[in-house]
């Protein structure tokens, strides 16, 4: 996963709790700044959906908010270990230049 | 075009799977953000890649879906007790099987409790119903679904064509000699009657899948539902009791005919008793399987 993947970007968001799309979607705006398109999230929601990654909770409200699975929160701790490198390394090497 | 239609055309480039699956609060989602140039091609392009690759599991029933096929089933199966009831009032409506008439405490006791059952089950189905499917009709009209109110009238116009059908036919068969035809046109207005319900059994559950009512609406139906089923074992039982009864305690009317379009007491007793016990064990299964479940989200 890319640090601009939407699928890391929900997942990251999810981090912090259930969300239905559309609060997903202005978090994610807030924290990345990236605006994902309705189209865009429920593409990446379907797929984490079938890798079980999420899944859907049940609510009261008719927007259906989705939570990190216990496979979900692990491969979302692979993935930020694996961007911390990226950032380690590319600030050690901004800092030699 | 207003953006009520813009969505629903959208929603039509998806697959039917992923319609069904993700449908509802995807519409939702698209009465938040609105339907710019920019989101139409966003969802445009969502629904190439959902056709491209169909995701396999798009049919996971959630917690909601189950509850309310659960809630559905047992509607159904109260239908077909209701009808069973209605039958078993035809057949004990006058002599020799009616309470009146009936020399026989037993059967008499059990013709009381079908109709206590009736009532409870009746008021259990109200308290669960009348909700939900004002709150379908609430949510089709606040969203112009014309669909679905029309969906939700189908019981009506396909009572009222009953109606018309036991009219002409009663008009009919009081110019008829004939037993043959009469019995015919009989049937005739027994499987125009029975259509109707099934039509309108399907309407509904067409309707309320289709809806996105809280769930919160089927999560207090539940209680309901179980007293709507609790009834239904309460006829079912007591309609198998009073024939097992009037068997033991008068053979002689039993075995008569006395039924319904004047067949056998005990053959139309025997498929009133059989519709009314597997439509209850199907309700029996479905109510076993309520369940409630919650979650607060962002």
């Amino acid at each position: 996963m890319r640090s601009r993947d939407p699928a890391l970007l929900i997942l990251a968001s999810l981090a912090n709790g259930p969300r239905h799309g559309y609060a997903m979607i202005d978090d994610i705006e807030r924290a990345a700044g990236v605006k994902l398109g309705p189209g865009t999230l429920y593409g990446a929601i379907a797929r984490l959906e079938q890798r079980q990654l999420i899944e859907p909770v049940e609510s009261a409200d008719r927007r259906r908010p989705y939570r990190l699975t216990a496979t979900g929160a692990a491969v979302l701790d692979k993935e930020v270990v694996a961007l911390e490198r990226v950032v380690l390394l590319a600030s050690r090497t901004v800092a030699h230049e | 075009m207003n953006e009520d239609r813009s969505a629903a055309l959208l929603l039509r480039l998806f697959p039917p799977e992923w319609r069904s699956r993700y449908g509802a609060e995807f519409r939702e989602l698209l009465d938040q953000t609105g339907i710019s140039a920019g989101v139409a091609f966003d969802v445009l392009v969502c629904a190439v890649d959902a056709r491209l690759h169909p995701s396999t599991n798009m049919r996971m029933p959630l917690m909601i879906e189950r509850l309310r096929h659960h809630e559905l089933v047992i509607f159904v199966c109260w239908v077909i007790v209701a009808v069973a009831g209605v039958g078993f009032a035809k057949l004990t409506e006058g002599p020799p099987l009616s309470p009146l008439f009936l020399d026989a405490s037993i059967p008499n006791l059990a013709y009381d409790i079908v109709l206590v059952g009736a009532l409870v089950s009746l008021v259990g189905l109200l308290v669960a119903g009348v909700p939900i499917a004002t709150a379908i009709a609430m949510d089709a009209f606040r969203r112009r679904r014309w669909g679905q109110l029309a969906l939700l009238a189908t019981p009506v116009v396909a009572g009222l064509a009953w109606f018309g059908v036991t009219n002409a036919i009663s008009g009919v068969a009081f110019r008829v000699d004939d037993d043959v035809p009469k019995t015919l046109m009989l049937g005739v207005w027994l499987g125009a009657g029975l259509l109707a319900v099934a039509v309108s059994c399907i309407a509904l559950a067409v309707a309320a899948r289709n809806s996105t009512v809280d769930a919160r609406m089927y999560r207090r139906a539940i209680n309901p539902a179980r007293l709507t089923v609790a009834g239904m074992v309460g006829v079912t039982a007591s309609l198998t009791l009073w024939g097992l009864t009037l068997f033991v305690g008068d053979p002689y009317d039993f075995f008569g005919f006395s039924g319904l379009l004047s067949t056998s007491t005990a053959l139309s007793w025997g498929l009133l008793a059989i519709a009314a016990a597997a439509a209850t064990l199907v309700a029996l299964r479905a109510a076993s399987q309520l369940r409630t479940g919650t979650a607060k989200a962002a």
